[in-house]
């Protein structure tokens, strides 16, 4: 076997050990020394018992039949050590849909031991750097940036080495950017049909509205001539004043509608704006309610322009008492809409399977104890237990391929930790599912 | 001759109560107002026989939409005329509605012309009709 054959099969045999928990067969690939730095904050392993625990934690249980398949595969040769950088994705069939789990990026540096005692030489693994291309908090790979900062303080002695490193890490974060843009479009691309419906609406208002004033000032000005006339030619014929002045009523109530409609086709273009805005703002007192409920329509029309005989029962109860609450306007929106978006597809998607079961939406808001509760329930088919723990993971959708982009709720999960709340998922499979959003109220300066 | 017009948009009610401000000020029209589907059935279901002549729906609604609406009344309430106003005027739901027994699809924003135009040849049949 050459030297590029042996370590390649080294690195099949980690990723497999890995993947399927088999510790022995990681002890026997791992130097003493060896470290590894995860895809979360702060996930920094050395010594090899701490990698092996590292390695049997962190990864969530896969199913049986999950499947690798390695898209990507680049080996240097650096003489005592070589790197093998891979990217591969682990993908499962889940009732004839293949369903990709997780898209995994791997850096390991594989380092040559010789045994004194029977000269037998082996390759162990000294450096693993295996990142998720996730997106904390500002959306990016926290422990990718850390590398970058630390400049790769490790036992990686080759400049060579560094700059290739850094390179593709750089190249990791573009991709991650684009993927998170094309999320951000992608949510956008789904409303368009919605934001139009929703602006048309109050336009129409508008116009109706202004036309009216026509008529009712046409109006007031034949009563008024009709006294003009009547005065001048002496006849009792005398304008009805109660009648003008119901007519000034009508036009100043009506000028209110229009004003209000205006305001409403002004504050829709606004959210759409604050959507597609590639940086994340600063947080500002919201009004939670009414935030929910413009994403609910949003969300509503979105839904019945792309699909036509799609409906839904909406229910709202929202608390009269909620305290507005310091949040990131743009972010915290479209955290909603993930859920809402999910919420609604989830409950249409069971109705047209059991025909029994009518889609319902809930949506309650609650404020007490100094923190403000949202949940978003709907009457779809549940999630089931075995993949519960993944809906967050980033690249894990259940619906078709092209359907999704698997980022919603992940990007929904750091948005809510980024404002300091949590999100907790109840649901009974072929029932319900509801999602809790809690924030706290009094959020005034530690939003992280 | 009382219509009644179906619509989530409680504005709808304001808009329609001055268009027709004459027609209703002679005693021509009457013109009551459901906001949701279920409430224009109650509504239907509270005198008997109905005295409303003629539904207008609109389609998207939460809750039961205008066509459901629309069946629902056809199957209770043959008589009663009841036309659709949408604004996703598409040749999908123009047909549905259609085939569920919709005398019109006005489209919005609403022509209050041709809604007028509609009332007043309802108005004319039906005192020609009287008048026979």
């Amino acid at each position: 076997m050459t030297k590029k054959e042996q370590i390649l099969t080294n690195q099949d045999a980690l990723l497999d050990a890995m993947l399927n928990k088999d510790e022995s067969t990681l002890r026997s690939l791992i130097h003493d020394n060896a470290s590894v730095f995860g895809s979360a904050i702060h996930e920094f392993e050395k010594g090899i018992e701490n990698v092996i625990s590292y390695y049997l934690e962190a990864l969530a249980l896969l199913p049986d039949d999950k499947k690798v398949n390695i898209k990507t595969r680049h080996y240097t040769d650096l003489k005592d050590h070589a790197l093998v950088e891979q990217e591969f994705n682990i993908h499962f069939t889940l009732e004839g849909n293949d369903i990709t789990l997780l898209t995994l990026r791997q850096s390991a540096l594989w380092t040559l031991v010789k045994d004194e005692k029977n000269s037998e030489e082996r390759w162990l693994l000294l450096h693993d750097h295996t990142s998720m291309p996730d997106h904390l908090g500002a959306f990016e790979t926290i422990s990718s940036s850390e590398m970058l900062e630390s400049n790769l303080n490790l036992e990686l002695e080759t400049d060579h080495l560094k700059n290739r490193l850094n390179k593709s890490l750089a190249e990791l974060k573009v991709v991650q950017d684009q993927l998170v843009q094309k999320e951000r479009l992608a949510s956008i691309g789904q409303l368009t049909a919605g934001i139009a419906h929703e602006i048309k609406n109050p336009l129409n208002f508008v116009n109706n509205f202004s036309e009216v004033i026509f008529e009712l000032i046409n109006e007031a000005r034949d009563e008024v001539k009709n006294r003009a006339d009547g005065s001048k030619s002496g006849s009792e014929k005398m304008c009805n004043s109660d009648l003008v002045l119901g007519i000034l009523d009508d036009i100043e109530s009506n000028l209110d509608r229009i004003y209000e409609h205006s305001k409403r086709a002004d504050s829709i273009l606004k959210s759409m704006l604050l959507l597609s805005r590639g940086k994340s703002g600063k947080p500002i007192p919201t009004d939670v309610n009414a935030v929910i409920d413009e994403y609910l329509k949003l969300a509503y029309h979105g839904m019945r322009a792309s699909d036509l005989s799609f409906n839904i029962d909406i229910k709202t109860s929202y608390d009269p008492k909620m305290p507005k609450l310091n949040l990131i306007p743009q972010d915290i929106s479209r955290a909603f809409l993930n859920i809402i978006n999910n919420a609604m597809y989830a409950a249409y998607d069971h109705s047209k399977t059991d025909s029994k079961v009518d889609p319902v939406i809930q949506i309650s808001t609650h404020a007490g104890n100094g923190k403000a509760e949202i949940k978003i329930r709907d009457n779809g088919s549940g999630i089931p237990e075995e993949i519960r723990e993944k809906i967050f993971q980033p690249f894990f959708t259940t619906k078709p391929s092209g359907v999704g982009t698997g980022l919603g709720l992940s990007m929904t999960h750091d948005i809510i930790k980024m404002h300091k709340g949590s999100l907790d998922i109840d649901s009974d499979a072929g029932r319900y599912t509801e999602f809790i959003i809690t924030l706290p109220i009094n959020n005034k300066h530690n939003l992280s | 001759m009382k219509f009644l017009v179906v619509d989530d948009e409680k504005d709808v009610e304001m808009l329609f109560r001055q268009k027709f401000r004459k027609e209703v000020r002679n005693g021509s029209v009457e013109l009551v107002f459901a906001f949701s589907g279920q409430e224009a059935l109650n509504l239907l279901d509270s005198s008997n026989p109905p005295d409303v002549v003629y539904v207008f729906s609109d389609i998207n609604m939460p809750g039961m939409s205008g066509l459901e609406l629309l069946s629902l009344v056809k199957k209770s309430h043959p008589d009663i005329k009841v036309s659709m106003i949408s604004a996703y005027g598409d040749k999908e739901n123009y047909e549905r509605a259609i085939n569920s027994g919709a005398k019109e699809f006005f489209t919005k924003p609403i022509d209050f012309n041709s809604l007028k135009e509609e009332i007043t040849s309802i108005i004319k049949s039906s005192s020609e009709q009287n008048s026979l």
